[in-house]
C-alpha cells in the first residue's frame, strides 16, 4: 500500500472480490445493468448479480474457451462465442438459471474456427461474429442472415455506426464498412498497409478511430474519409475511449492518459492533454455512461478512478493482484459502480467512494 | 533469475520432412511438459490433444515497408489469448507450415512487447529430409531460410541415403549454417531433450549449445587411408559436378597409421601449393603433390605405390560425387581402412551461407556500433542471423549479441577473469563477403 499512500489518494471502496478459475478475456454489463458477466479463457462465464453483489451463477459456456461476450442493448440476454466455432445466445431472470436460447455453429474450418468479435447491431436485430475472415449476422432467433468476408485475413475488431446499420471491420490493410441493410451495396474500404486491433466509432460517427499493431492510432473522418494517424504510444493503443460528446478519444498504450482533441479543428497539428499519473502503460480504461466518471487500469495492477474527464489527479486509487485486464462501469445512470478483473483472475467490484478500510489480500 | 515465461519451439520443414512426426513424439513421449500446439499445417495430430489450435500463417507488414517489422499475426492472436491461461501449459510448439519464412516468427518475439512479457522463442528447429532436400537446395527460398535460421537441425529419414551421401549433406548444410547442430534421425527421433530446450535466442547461452562452431575447414572433404602392396594402382573417376578436382596422394611413414584427422592437419600445407594439373591416364606420385585432377569426363589415373604401406588419398569432394575407385594390379576395388569426412570451406556456391570468425583484441564500441547499424541498414534483409561474444575495449565482461535481420540485441556477459578476451561472430546470409565482414570487424578493433 506504500504506493497508493505515497501519492496520497484514498483507496476506492472495494464491494467485492470474487474469485474466478483464470483470466478473464471479456466482461460486460447487461444493458438494466443488473448482470455483469466475465467470461474466462477456460469457457466459463460467471454471472454477478449486482443486487447481491455475488455471483449468480457460473457455467461451461464453451468447450474450449470463451472468446467474446456481448449483451443484447435491450434485453438481459447475452451472447458469446468460443474457440470452439459456436456462438451461443443465454437468457437470464431472477427465478431461472441460465438457459440456452440458441446454439449456432460458424465454422466448419479448423483453420478459423475461434469466433473473437461479438457485436450486437445498436437496435438489436442482428449480432455480428467475426470468425477469421468471415463476419457473420445473425438474428435474433439463431439464424444467420449474411456474411461478408474480409479482405485483410482474420477480423482484429467490430464495431457498429452509432445507431446505424453499417458495420465496420477492422483487421490487416484497413478497416471496411458494411451497410448490412443494403447487402448488395459496395463496402467502404478505408486502407491502411497495417495492421489494426482495434476499433471505435465516434458516438456523432463523424470519425472512425483503429488501434494499431505498430503502436499507433490511426483514425478517418467521415464521410470526407480523410485519414491521419497519431505515434508515440510506448505499447499497441487499442483502447479507444470517446466522451460522450465526441470530443475527446481518450487511449492507453502508455503511461500517460492521452486526450486528444476531437473538437472542429481536430487533433492534427495540436498537443493533446497528457495526463501523468500512472508509473506503467495503461491497458484497460473505462468511461461512465454519464460521460464524466473514468476509470483506467495499467499493467503493474494499479486502477485509477477520476471524477471529471481531463481532471489530473484520480479521486481513487486501488492496487490488483496483476495487470489490469477489463474495467466496466455499470450502465446505470449516475452510476458509481465499477468493475474490474485481473491477469490472475480475480473480478472486484468498486465503488466509486471512498473505502472505510483497506481490504484484505 | 528464473525464467517466468513461457517458452516456444518453432517447428519448420518442408513438406514431408517429418514435422508432424516429430509433433506426435514431443506430444506422446515423457518429459514431464504439457504442451500447447499451434499448427500452421493441417497434418494428423496422433494423439488427443486439448490444447491444439488450428490458424492461418498471416504475415503483418507495417506501413514503413520495414523488413524487421514484418510479424505473424496470427501468433500475436493466438499467443495474446494463451497468456491469459497459461497455467494450464509449460510449453508452446509452433509447426509452421512448409513453406513457412521462419523470419516474420523470429521477429514477433524481438518486437512485439506483449508476446516478449509473456513468451520467448526457445529455438528454431528446422527438419531436413536426408532423401530428397537436395533437390530444393539453391532453388528454395523457403528451404533455405528455414535451414538458415535454425538452431538445431534434424537431419531426417537419413536411413535412406548412404553414409557419404549423408556426410555430404551435413557439410552442406553447416556451410549454410554454422550455428545451428546437426542431429542425424530416423523417424524424427532427435533427442528431446535437445529439441525442447535449446535456448537458440538465450543470450546467456550464446554459442555454448554450439559445439561445432569454428571447426576447422578444410579444402577437401573426404579423405581416406588404404593399406597397399607395392604396385600398379588405379585410382578411376566419373564425371562429376566439376570438371576438375584437387587430389592428394601420400605415403603414411608413421606406423601404426595415425587417425584422418591428424594426418588432415599434416597435408594441410600441401594443398596450400599450386596445384599441378594431370590428364587422364597420368601418375600420381605419393609425395604429397598438389594434384589438379582433369575430369571433362571419366578418368583414370595410375597411383604411385612404391613399397607396402599406408597411403593416403584427400580429394576435394566426396567420393559418391565422382564415383571413386581404387584398383589393385589384379583389377580388385581395394576399400579404406579408415576414412573421414570433413567441413569443407566454401565448396558449395549456395547463396544463403554463413561465416565466422575468432580474433583476439579488443573492439572499440563506437566504431563497432557505427558499423553495425551501417551494415544491418544496408544488408539486414539479407543477414538472416547473427550471434556472438565479443571484446569490448574497457569493459572487462564479455559482450554477447544476436541479430535477426535488422533486428539486434546484446548484453555484457560473464566477466572474461583469467581468460584472453577474443572475439567470436558468426553471420548468417545471402551473399555474404567473408572477406569484407572480417575486414570490416578488424577495423573496429581498438
Amino acid at each position: 500500500m506504500s504506493e497508493l499512500n505515497s501519492v496520497d489518494v484514498p483507496p476506492a471502496h472495494l464491494l467485492s472480490r470474487i474469485v474466478l478459475e483464470e483470466s478473464a478475456v471479456d466482461m460486460a454489463w447487461s444493458t438494466c445493468g443488473r448482470w455483469l458477466a466475465a467470461a474466462t479463457a477456460h469457457g466459463v462465464i460467471h454471472l454477478i448479480d449486482s443486487k447481491t453483489l455475488t455471483q449468480h451463477a457460473a457455467w461451461r459456456a464453451h468447450k474450449q474457451g470463451t472468446l467474446a461476450l456481448d449483451w443484447h442493448p435491450q434485453w438481459p440476454f447475452l451472447a458469446s462465442s468460443g474457440q470452439d466455432g459456436r456462438v451461443k445466445f443465454w437468457q437470464f431472470g431472477d427465478e431461472q438459471s441460465d438457459r440456452l436460447l440458441a446454439d449456432i455453429g460458424l465454422s466448419n474450418d479448423p483453420s478459423a474456427n475461434w469466433i473473437e468479435h461479438l457485436t450486437w447491431r445498436p437496435d438489436g436485430k442482428q449480432l455480428a461474429a467475426a470468425c477469421g475472415k468471415t463476419i457473420s449476422l445473425i438474428s435474433l432467433d439463431g439464424s444467420r442472415n449474411g456474411a461478408y468476408t474480409f479482405p485483410g485475413g482474420t477480423v482484429g475488431a467490430l464495431c457498429w455506426r452509432p445507431q446505424g446499420a453499417q458495420l465496420a471491420a477492422a483487421g490487416y490493410g484497413g478497416v471496411r464498412i458494411y451497410n448490412v441493410l443494403d447487402p448488395r451495396s459496395k463496402p467502404q474500404d478505408l486502407n491502411w498497409k497495417g495492421s489494426l486491433l482495434s476499433l471505435n466509432w465516434s458516438p456523432d460517427a463523424k470519425v472512425i478511430a483503429a488501434g494499431c499493431q505498430d503502436n499507433t492510432v490511426h483514425f478517418w473522418r467521415i464521410p470526407e474519409y480523410r485519414d491521419a494517424m497519431m505515434s508515440g504510444f510506448a505499447y499497441k493503443p487499442v483502447q479507444l475511449n470517446w466522451s460522450n460528446n465526441s470530443r475527446w478519444l481518450i487511449t492507453g498504450g502508455s503511461a500517460q492518459l492521452i486526450l486528444w482533441p476531437f473538437d472542429k479543428k481536430g487533433p492534427e497539428g495540436r498537443k493533446p492533454l497528457s495526463i501523468d499519473f500512472h508509473q506503467d502503460a495503461i491497458c484497460a480504461i473505462s468511461l461512465a455512461s454519464s460521460g464524466q466518471r473514468l476509470a483506467t487500469g495499467c499493467r503493474s495492477g494499479q486502477l485509477a478512478i477520476w471524477n471529471q474527464i481531463g481532471d489530473t489527479r484520480p479521486a481513487w486509487l486501488a492496487q490488483l493482484d496483476s495487470r489490469v485486464e477489463q474495467l466496466a462501469w455499470s450502465p446505470q445512470k449516475n452510476t458509481k459502480l465499477l468493475a474490474s478483473t485481473s491477469r490472475y483472475g480475480t473480478l472486484c467490484l468498486w465503488q466509486a467512494a471512498t473505502s472505510t478500510h483497506i481490504p484484505a489480500g | 533469475m528464473t525464467e517466468q515465461r513461457i517458452p516456444v519451439t518453432v517447428l519448420t520443414g518442408f513438406l514431408g520432412s517429418g514435422k508432424t512426426t516429430l509433433l506426435n513424439r514431443i506430444l506422446s513421449e515423457k518429459h514431464g511438459q504439457r504442451i500447447a500446439v499451434i499448427e500452421n499445417e493441417f497434418g494428423e495430430i496422433g494423439i488427443d490433444q486439448d490444447l491444439v489450435i488450428n490458424a492461418d500463417e498471416e504475415i503483418f507488414e507495417m506501413n514503413n515497408g520495414c523488413i524487421c517489422c514484418t510479424v505473424r499475426g496470427d501468433l500475436i492472436r493466438i499467443l495474446g489469448n494463451l497468456a491469459k491461461h497459461r497455467d494450464k501449459f509449460d510449453r508452446i510448439v509452433l509447426e509452421t507450415t512448409g513453406m513457412a519464412d521462419p523470419g516474420p516468427v523470429a521477429q514477433t518475439f524481438f518486437v512485439d512487447d506483449d508476446i516478449k512479457e509473456e513468451f520467448y522463442l526457445d529455438g528454431i528447429i528446422t527438419l531436413v529430409d536426408a532423401a530428397h532436400v537436395e533437390q530444393h537446395l539453391g532453388d528454395s527460398d523457403e528451404v533455405m531460410a528455414q535451414i538458415a535460421f535454425a538452431d538445431l537441425i534434424v537431419l531426417n529419414k537419413t536411413d535412406l541415403v548412404s553414409p557419404a551421401a549423408l556426410q555430404q549433406l551435413s557439410s552442406r548444410l553447416y556451410d549454410i549454417n554454422k550455428m545451428a547442430q546437426i542431429f542425424p534421425a530416423n523417424m524424427a527421433d532427435a533427442p528431446l531433450d535437445k529439441v525442447l530446450d535449446v535456448g537458440g535466442f538465450d543470450l546467456s547461452r550464446a554459442l555454448e549449445t554450439n559445439p561445432a562452431f569454428l571447426e576447422p575447414e578444410y579444402p577437401f572433404e573426404w579423405g581416406g587411408l588404404f593399406q597397399l602392396e607395392p604396385g600398379h594402382h588405379t585410382l578411376a573417376m566419373d564425371s562429376g559436378p566439376d570438371p576438375d578436382m584437387s587430389a592428394l596422394w601420400v605415403r603414411i611413414d608413421a606406423s601404426p597409421a595415425p587417425a584422418l584427422t591428424e594426418v588432415a592437419e599434416q597435408v594441410f600445407r600441401y594443398f596450400a601449393q599450386p596445384a599441378l594439373p594431370l590428364n587422364d591416364g597420368g601418375i600420381m606420385r605419393a609425395s604429397g603433390t598438389h594434384w589438379k585432377l582433369q575430369l571433362p569426363d571419366a578418368a583414370t589415373f595410375v597411383l604411385d605405390v612404391p613399397t607396402e604401406g599406408i597411403y593416403a588419398l584427400f580429394t576435394q569432394h566426396t567420393p559418391e560425387e565422382f564415383a571413386i575407385r581404387l584398383y589393385d594390379k589384379h583389377e580388385l576395388n581395394c576399400e579404406p581402412v579408415a576414412e573421414h569426412f570433413f567441413n569443407a570451406g566454401h565448396v558449395h556456391d549456395d547463396e544463403v551461407s554463413s561465416v565466422a570468425f575468432e580474433f583476439q583484441g579488443a573492439l572499440d564500441p563506437e566504431k563497432f556500433d557505427s558499423w553495425l547499424s551501417t551494415l544491418l541498414r544496408r544488408d539486414g534483409a539479407d543477414l538472416f542471423r547473427m550471434k556472438g561474444i565479443l571484446a569490448i575495449t574497457g569493459d572487462d565482461r564479455r559482450m554477447v549479441f544476436q541479430g535477426v535481420h535488422m533486428l539486434f540485441d546484446n548484453k555484457p556477459g560473464a566477466p572474461w577473469g583469467a581468460e584472453t578476451p577474443y572475439n567470436r561472430l558468426v553471420f548468417i546470409g545471402r551473399n555474404l563477403n567473408r572477406d569484407y565482414l572480417e575486414g570490416a570487424l578488424k577495423q573496429c578493433l581498438s
